[in-house]
């Protein structure tokens, strides 16, 4: 049986590669948000780019400095998302991971995750000329029926749009494969943060967000599933490990893209980071009482970052419950405004259950905000404040 | 406010232009703006990390010291993520009154204003319980009648759609706009009204040497700013700002399903940096203004960290260099009364640099 290594390996080179390959060929390709409906971009022939994702494999070859000062908005680096910034710059910066993304014929951004994909991407559409078009989710309601209708009837006015440019039309029987595979691969990537619930923890939280990719680029693929399918078997397999148990940390929200373990090297075999609850927010829930465009609605507009505060404070404290966490490190991102509603009533709730937290401030893919001697400082004090408690 | 109070069934807090006021008064709450300027003890003010934006920041510093405790609830719109964060650490650090959230969609379609209609209906079932004071059909298309009032006499003040020269100075249109967010509808409208009938009679106030400039950009809640740029031998000859001409396009229709009327009013009232305008008639609009008013310049005042403003400018400025219009960007911190030496001199430069062209 293959690695899930070589698998993803190949995954990843074969995404930008076919990339390339496809403008070539003149498929349609489109520039999309992280969590927009692609099963229907794929049920329709799109080649569908990730503009986030390709700002994490910059970020992560230590481009974030160059492409900023590249993207002539160095101005307002401090105010805009960082994505959004190396988006920019790799507009003009030449030495491109993969040489960079091919031009998109079309750009499709929803809001589920925060209000800056539809800026960027609109700012985007007017620099490049090209067709835009923007999903509304309204964050996640009590009135389901209602909100279900209203995103599946854009649903059907976004086929017309594709189909408008593409001469595509939507094939439904590819469509609800795509549903199928993306929901078992949503599982898959669950059960395997899940092996870190057993004490001591099987893997590093960073390995973890190493296999992150194919969730993200790849979701309604076979490849995907055999990926996953292939890692959770490994980690299965994998003998517990002959140390000691560590003190079980969790890192609430992105990680650091320009770190080479995407968190401070301030963890050791006395203090492990188990479970990053970023990684899990890929982990969409697709309903079993519904197909179709409606379940899709249902999966995309219950984003992590769209639901109420109370059900994310109660979600990451049941995680804390699940994987026996004993502390907390979250991060403030500075590019994601969205993500810092819930850090003071999470720390709040933490605090009713004893579970000692700590803020790191930084940012996701600009290393100009990250101070190793500061967060070094922060973490030191928190092991301490740990070590008196536990 | 205190009076207010004690007239109707209590105050609601509110945010943003995309909250129907009309539903609001007629469920018997004055709909107040929450604006600001609050005292507020400073320990608070660092409750919300830096990237949200200035006003954000600081009406939760005002909230959690007790300084907008007056109200019996608050309406929060389903809009930019810095609001977004208020809302939720509103409801979950702070005590109640109670919140409600009107999800607005981002753009107008039908699919659109059919949800919009449903969400105010929601809205209006929600506030009639709270006051315990129902109301018809009827009596709402009777306050839609008194808000359609204002609107229609503020769009008076103003040198659009005719470009007529306006009577009263940009500043004091700005504060005249602002005033109708907080006071009682009815002595609103009837000193409003004065005020038109008194200006139409004594005509033009722009000055001919002045340089002509729009301003443009979210709530500006300092006005010494406004006057600052007048003061110093310009007019404000028009603007685009949340507290100013974007508070009073398009009347409510009174024929038929008032809540589908309301929805379609407020989504299709402009162009706005929250919403998901199609980029061409945005910039058609855009275009069509710049070039009516013929401003000498535009000065973007924008709330630190508003990152849809920050957006909005970043796509405008595109277009303006194109059109030869000069732009500055002034970035302002939410609650500030006095003008900073630098914001001073850049509006100084910038319209000595106006003089030379």
């Amino acid at each position: 049986m293959e690695s899930s290594r070589s698998i993803r390996g190949k995954m990843f080179t074969e995404h930008y590669h076919s990339a390339a390959q496809a403008r070539q060929d003149g498929k349609p390709i489109a520039y999309i948000t992280a969590f927009t409906p692609v099963e229907i971009l794929k049920a329709m022939g799109l080649v569908c780019l990730y503009p986030e994702s390709y700002a994490v494999v910059c970020a992560a070859s230590n481009k974030s400095a160059d492409m900023i000062q590249a993207s002539g908005m160095e101005a307002f680096s401090q105010d805009l998302c960082s994505y959004s910034l190396l988006s920019f710059g790799a507009e003009h910066y030449e030495k491109l991971p993969f040489q960079g993304l091919p031009q998109p014929d079309m750009l499709i951004a929803a809001n589920n995750q925060c209000g800056t994909t539809m800026l960027w991407f609109r700012l985007l559409a007017q620099k490049k000329n090209i067709p835009l078009f923007i999903i509304d989710y309204p964050a996640a309601a009590d009135d389901q029926p209602s909100l279900v209708n209203y995103i599946t009837q854009q649903y059907e006015v976004l086929v017309d749009f594709v189909k408008g440019h593409t001469g595509n039309d939507l094939n439904t029987s590819i469509l609800n494969e795509q549903i199928e595979r993306s929901k078992k691969t949503c599982h898959l990537w669950k059960s395997v943060h899940e092996v870190n619930k057993a004490r001591p923890a099987r893997i590093e939280a960073h390995k973890i967000i190493d296999a992150l990719f194919p969730i993200v680029v790849a979701k309604g693929t076979q490849q995907a599933y055999d990926y996953y399918d292939a890692l959770l078997n490994e980690y299965s397999q994998m003998a517990e490990q002959d140390t000691v148990d560590a003190v079980r940390l969790l890192w609430h929200g992105y990680p650091m893209w320009f770190l080479p373990n995407k968190f401070p090297l301030c963890f050791d075999d006395e203090f492990q980071v188990v479970l990053n609850d970023y990684t899990l927010w890929w982990s969409l829930n697709y309903p079993d009482d519904s197909s179709g465009m409606e379940a899709l609605a249902a999966a995309y507009s219950d984003t992590y970052l769209n639901r109420s505060i109370q059900r994310k404070v109660e979600e990451v404290a049941d995680l804390i419950a699940d994987y026996s966490i004993d502390g907390v490190i979250c991060h403030v991102n500075r590019s994601c405004r969205r993500s810092l509603a819930d850090i003071n009533p999470l720390r709040k709730r933490l605090h009713q259950l004893s579970i000692p937290s700590v803020t790191i401030e930084s940012d996701m893919a600009n290393p100009s905000f990250y101070s190793d001697e500061q967060v070094r400082l922060r973490i030191e004090s928190f092991r301490d404040a740990l070590r008196r408690v536990l | 406010m205190r009076d207010m109070r004690s007239k109707t069934r209590g105050i609601s807090g509110c945010f943003s232009n995309y909250i129907p006021e009309e539903v609001i008064a007629a469920a018997g709450f004055h709909p107040l703006r929450i604006i600001g300027r609050y005292e507020t003890s400073s320990h608070h003010s660092q409750s919300l990390y830096a990237p949200v934006c200035s006003f954000a920041r600081d009406i939760f510093a005002a909230a959690a010291s007790g300084a907008i405790s007056f109200v019996s609830n608050v309406i929060f719109p389903n809009s930019c993520d810095s609001l977004k964060v208020l809302q939720q650490m509103w409801e979950s650090d702070l005590t109640p009154p109670p919140i409600h959230v009107l999800l607005h969609p981002i753009q107008a379609d039908d699919p659109s204003v059919r949800y919009f209609a449903q969400q105010i209906e929601k809205l209006a079932d929600i506030l009639k319980n709270g006051s315990g004071l129902s109301f018809t059909d009827l009596q709402l298309a009777d306050h839609i009648q008194r808000y359609n009032q204002t609107r229609q006499l503020l769009r008076k003040l103003y040198p659009f759609p005719d470009n007529k020269p306006p009577f009263l100075k940009g500043s004091d249109r700005i504060a005249l706009v602002t005033a109708a967010m907080i006071m009682d509808r009815d002595e609103y409208n009837q000193i409003l009204g004065q005020i038109v009938a008194e200006g139409l009679s004594a005509g033009s106030v722009e000055r001919e040497t002045g340089k002509r400039i729009m301003v443009m950009g979210p709530l500006v809640d300092n006005l010494q700013l406004l006057e600052t740029i007048e003061q110093l031998g310009a007019s404000i000859v028009a603007d685009d700002v949340t507290n100013g001409s974007r508070y009073f396009n398009l009347d409510v229709d009174l024929d038929g399903n008032l809540y589908e009327n309301l929805a379609k009013r407020y989504l299709r009232s402009g162009p706005s940096p929250t919403m998901n305008t199609d980029i061409c008639d945005d910039e058609r609009f855009f275009r069509g203004r710049v070039t009516d008013l013929n401003p000498d310049g535009i000065i973007f005042i924008n709330q630190k960290f508003c990152e849809p403003h920050l957006h909005n400018y970043l796509a405008k400025l595109e277009i303006l260099k194109e059109m030869k219009v000069n732009a500055l960007m002034l970035e302002v911190e939410h609650n500030r009364t006095a003008v900073s030496e630098r914001d001073l001199l850049r509006i100084e430069s910038f319209v000595e640099m106006l003089g030379e062209g």
